[in-house]
């Protein structure tokens, strides 16, 4: 009984350094992505998941972009776009280098990173109901 | 007589002298705070009763700083947020600011994009998340 007590208790200690080990690898990645990408979270209220989709979406648009000049508004319209498709409407967008702002968000729906020298704010919200009445 | 019909003319003209000095001082003045605050709709989907509204909250908040000071963005935008929020129901969101670019889904007759002066500013209303107990 004291043996298979230790036993357990091995396996218990295995498990949470195996769990430790894969979170700390975890952030390290996001970090070392973060940094790469050139990507600072500023203010954020969302699943790490939808964060990197985000970021992935303004990082690939702004490469694509020939001119230097910065398409604010096209890249708005990129990751509302994505959003509305891939998580639901409605999501919203502004992008720029120098704005200030105040809304109200869904729970889980509210990043604003900047990436190279532009600001990114993109938020969800609730949808009108359709009323045929 | 003749001398009473002087004197009254004299009165007269002095005193539309004096009525036309002061439409000039009025309109002057009228001049001077158009060109220090003008505003211009760049985009609109809102009753008028709101956009003065509007114009009227972003005026008196830019009338409001010292002339040397930063435009605060977020304070404005926190300004207006709430004025529409109290008086018109939730959920508004602003932004303002002098270089951005933006797509969002907003309500019918909730929306509104102006520059007054220097400043940008994006204005619009969407329905709110109900309460989920």
């Amino acid at each position: 009984m004291e043996g298979a007590q230790e036993e357990l208790e091995r396996r218990s200690k295995f498990l949470k350094s195996l769990i430790q080990k894969k979170k700390t690898i975890e952030q390290q990645e996001q970090h070392d992505h973060l940094q790469h990408n050139n990507v600072r979270v500023r203010a954020c209220d969302m699943p790490l998941p939808l964060q990197n989709r985000a970021f992935r979406c303004a990082r690939d648009l702004l490469d694509s972009m020939p001119s230097k000049k910065l398409d604010s508004k096209r890249l708005a319209l990129t990751l509302k776009k994505e959003f509305d498709t891939s998580y639901g409407p409605a999501w919203h967008c502004i992008v720029g280098t120098s704005f200030g702002s105040y809304v109200t968000h869904s729970f889980g729906g509210f990043v604003y990173f900047s990436i190279d020298k532009v600001y990114v704010l993109l938020f969800k919200t609730a949808v009108e109901p359709l009323d045929h009445s | 007589m003749e001398e009473a019909e002087k004197e009254l003319e004299r009165r007269s003209k002095f005193l539309n002298s004096l009525i036309q000095q002061k439409k000039k001082a009025a309109i002057e003045s009228e001049h001077e705070h158009e060109s220090s605050l003008k505003v211009d709709v760049r985009a609109c989907d809102m009753p008028l009763p709101l956009q003065n509204r509007a114009f009227q909250c972003a005026r008196l908040y830019l009338e409001s700083m010292p002339p040397a000071n930063k435009l605060d963005s977020k304070r404005l935008a926190l300004a207006l947020k709430k004025e529409f929020d109290s008086s018109y129901g939730p959920a508004w969101h602003c932004i303002v600011g002098t270089s951005f670019g933006s797509y969002v889904t907003h309500s019918v007759g909730g929306f509104l994009y102006f520059s007054i002066d220097k400043v940008y500013i994006l204005l619009f209303k969407t329905a709110v998340e109900p309460l989920d107990h």
